[in-house]
């Protein structure tokens, strides 16, 4: 009888601290999950927003380059856009004669994104055109 | 005697399963009412992200519309909505584009999963420094580029994010071989070798430009047309040649939408000044803000000797670029 007693009394405590340490380690483990599902979503956004900042950078130079087909800037200058800042690099004659090399480097927080175009100028007229694009 | 102790055990056994039973309940209890809330939690951010995710998307779309009608007709962007200048612009002045590609007032909605996302962009003026480095006080309006903001709103949240759009296109027309006898009042679309008039020493060298070193002389260009309906945005002048030392080669530039009202003006906007480069073959930029949307363009060199009047400059080509 008493030990009955005391066989019961101790069986359904630990039940339920197992059982409660299993629910509460689900349920950490969700909530991990879920904080990493929302740094994701705000690491998207913010690529978004440096996307959207490098190819204005992007522009930026290439406008310039259309106004002035001699136009470089080898060691950088920078753009703001919001809390974005990109960084741009205009090398004249790379990677050839009468073209020229973007290198856009976006960065908002902690986020980048890195833009390279390849502009081609006829050194005749003056006229430019972007030939290539691409994210590295 | 025994029979009361194991009583008193007994009794005492029940009473510790009851109080473990309590202290079960009520830690089942916290730890599970902490799991709710936390799953509760987790449920409403996943919500949220998925949200936030269809809103990004929907600016990068609202973006890219702006951006392929800023190609087709950059004058729409530039003096939205409807491409009369000088249009409406900033954060108070919403517009969206429709599914026949035209900006119209106010904003427009999409239900994406049961939640509705309102959305609308702005446009805003951007400046420029001497430099050319966009610039948020000060400087001067670059009308070849424009701060577009798409702004997405659902339930309480709201998302914003901006872009620069530039006029991007690169044309060109080249003067040159000019010939004395072809003087014309007419319209060209690409040169010819005609010009308007002459005044001064000019001369005709072997379709190249050039002046009696004895004093200074000018020509006027024939009218050009750039077949833009929507005008152009002028960028710079350059000319070839020679230059020798003290002599100078300067440039007045007129552009016009129509083919019969042309001002000749500096960099300044006046008839007073002038556009020079110090050698052949150096850009000029042109004062984009004075020669912006117009179709139709003439400009003015003028040629002055050397000091000594022993020289004086050739000019053999003249490219005028220009963006639409």
């Amino acid at each position: 009888m008493k030990k009955y007693f005391k066989q019961k009394g101790f069986s359904l405590l630990p039940t339920v601290l197992v059982t409660s340490i299993i629910v509460a380690e689900v349920g950490i483990a969700l909530s991990f999950v879920m904080y990493m599902a929302n740094s994701a979503s705000f690491a998207s956004r913010l690529l978004q927003e440096s996307y959207l900042c490098a190819k204005s950078a992007m522009s930026d130079a290439y406008l310039r380059i259309i106004r002035n087909k001699d136009f470089s800037a080898a060691s950088g200058y920078n753009i703001t856009l919001g809390r974005c800042t990109a960084n741009v690099v205009v090398q004249k004659d790379v990677p050839a004669q009468y073209a020229t090399t973007i290198t856009v480097t976006a960065t908002v927080l902690n986020r980048k994104k890195t833009l390279q175009g390849i502009v081609s100028i006829d050194p005749d007229n003056g006229t430019a055109l972007m030939y290539s694009l691409q994210e590295l | 005697m025994f029979s009361q102790i194991s009583f008193f055990k007994i009794n005492d056994q029940k009473g510790q399963v009851l109080a473990e039973i309590l202290v079960a309940v009520v830690l089942a209890g916290i730890i599970i009412g902490g799991i709710a809330i936390s799953t509760g939690t987790s449920v409403a951010t996943s919500s949220k992200i998925r949200e936030n995710t269809i809103a990004t998307n929907i600016i990068q779309s609202a973006v890219e519309k702006v951006k392929i009608l800023s190609e087709q007709s950059w004058i729409k962007i530039y003096c939205p909505p409807l491409g009369s200048c000088p249009g409406s612009k900033g954060s108070s002045n919403l517009y969206y584009i429709d599914d026949n590609f035209q900006i119209q007032n106010g904003q427009t909605s999409q239900v994406v999963d049961g939640v509705t996302y309102n959305y609308y962009f702005y446009i805003d003026n951007v400046n420029r420094d001497a430099s050319g480095n966009i610039t948020t006080s000060g400087g001067t309006e670059d009308p070849s580029t424009q701060k577009v903001t798409v702004v997405v709103s659902w339930a309480n949240n709201s998302i914003s994010m901006s872009e620069y759009i530039m006029r991007l296109t690169s044309q060109s027309i080249v003067d040159f071989n000019w010939r004395p006898e072809l003087v014309s009042s007419n319209v060209f679309t690409n040169s010819l070798g005609y010009y308007a008039a002459t005044s001064g020493t000019l001369l005709f060298q072997n379709g190249t430009i050039t002046l009696t070193p004895s004093g200074s002389g000018s020509l006027t260009s024939v009218i050009f047309d750039t077949q833009q309906a929507n005008g152009v945005a002028f960028n710079s002048i350059r000319w070839k040649g020679s230059l020798p030392t003290s002599s100078h080669v300067r440039f007045q530039f007129a552009s016009s939408n129509s083919t019969s009202s042309f001002s000749f003006i500096g960099p300044d906007g006046t008839s007073a000044t002038y556009y020079e480069a110090a050698g052949p073959d150096q850009i000029i930029p042109l004062s984009v803000i004075y020669h912006n949307n117009q179709r139709y363009f003439q400009y003015k060199v003028y040629l002055d000797p050397t000091t000594d009047n022993s020289a004086a400059p050739t000019i053999n080509k003249i490219i005028i670029n220009y963006s639409y």
